[in-house]
């Protein structure tokens, strides 16, 4: 085994906390923004937030409760970016182009093994994709980040009845998708 | 939820995030560990408008001086049993630091203005297209009398100002 340079940063006391969580919040910061790029910057601001309630004796809760302050800052930090970006394209007066068009990477995929993977579960990264981000940020949240429509509702300032509402509604439609897929022999 | 969407939902939740990149977590865990070098934007931001502390100060410099002769010769009519004031307000309240005071002629002393509190009324704009911020302020003006004879009449004033700031709008 390698020893690690003598100027790599130790690793901090979230690391593991990282490692552990990293991906599901990474899918999620990506759900919500256009890039990998993006979805980093919201996900380390984020993260920043946390490491300093936590460092200064502010954080409200255990480590437990760090995972719900993350999703709820990602979700701030999106709408954050969004609405710079808006203004910047104001400013620019750049036409806002389909997402397709774009050249960023909001086609890579968000899940493991995409390229094994059935058709079933293929049409089902698909339909998440489509979904209006309404629909999915609930179902990511809930699926992967195992929250609560409690904890959901909080994190997107929606009630929790509306979380668990627009759960069922994306769970529904993507069960659409897949029984068109079946109609038309894809499946 | 029916046993359809349940077996979908299980479906869904064999998907497997796609992992973070090891470089990636170094530099998220290296942000982490910096958290002290970040400033929050709130806390870069300073309010243009903040309230004015309260202060006080020497008067003389900055008011009319014919204000303070106004109050000067207010209070030797009073002192000397004269005919009111032209100005009512001048002699609005007056308190005598020793009783039964001679006539002898008071100068001015000392003047204090003590702001008691201001009102932000808000932001107007003028014929000329600039937007100014009017300010009420309500204050004190104290003005110290003294003569030869070392006694002192001590005069305030409650006053009430419209203050017009420039305002800067975005």
């Amino acid at each position: 085994m390698n020893p690690a340079p003598a100027n790599a940063p130790r690793p901090s006391r979230f690391r593991p906390w990282l490692e552990e969580h990293g991906s599901k919040l990474l899918l999620f910061a990506r759900q919500q923004t256009r890039s990998i790029a993006d979805a980093e910057d919201i996900l380390q601001n984020a993260l920043v937030k946390l490491a300093r309630k936590v460092e200064e004796g502010t954080f409200v809760g255990d480590q437990q409760a760090w995972l719900a302050f993350i999703y709820t800052q990602i979700r701030r930090e999106s709408i954050d970016l969004g609405r710079k970006d808006d203004r910047r394209r104001k400013r620019e007066e750049l036409v806002v182009e389909d997402k397709k068009t774009l050249g960023s990477d909001i086609d890579l995929p968000h899940f493991e093994n995409s390229e094994n993977m059935d058709e079933t579960r293929r049409i089902l990264e698909g339909g998440l994709k489509g979904l209006p981000k309404k629909f999915s940020e609930v179902i990511h949240m809930k699926l992967w980040g195992e929250r609560t429509f409690a904890e959901i509702g909080e994190a997107l300032d929606i009630s929790l009845n509306t979380a668990a509402s627009r759960y069922r509604y994306g769970i529904e439609a993507l069960r659409k998708q897949l029984a068109t897929a079946r109609l038309n022999g894809d499946l | 939820m029916d046993a359809e969407l349940n077996k979908l939902e299980e479906e869904l939740k064999k998907l497997s995030p796609l992992g973070m990149p090891d470089d990636m977590i170094s530099r998220l865990d290296s942000a982490m560990a910096r958290w002290h070098e970040h400033v929050p934007v709130e806390e870069k931001i300073v309010p243009l408008n903040q309230e004015p502390a309260e202060s006080t100060g020497n008067w003389l410099g900055w008011r009319s001086v014919a204000a303070v002769a106004v109050m000067g010769a207010g209070v030797a009519f009073i002192s000397g049993g004269g005919n009111p004031p032209a100005n009512p307000s001048v002699a609005s309240s007056v308190s005598e630091a020793r009783v039964g005071i001679s006539t002898a002629a008071f100068t001015p002393s000392d003047a204090r203005a003590k702001i008691l509190s201001t009102n932000d009324v808000g932001v107007i704009w003028t014929k000329s297209g600039q937007a100014v911020r009017c300010m009420e302020v309500n204050a004190t003006n104290t003005v110290y009398f003294q003569n030869e004879e070392g006694e002192q009449v001590i005069v305030e004033q409650p006053t009430r100002e419209v203050v017009f700031l420039p305002a800067k709008i975005d």
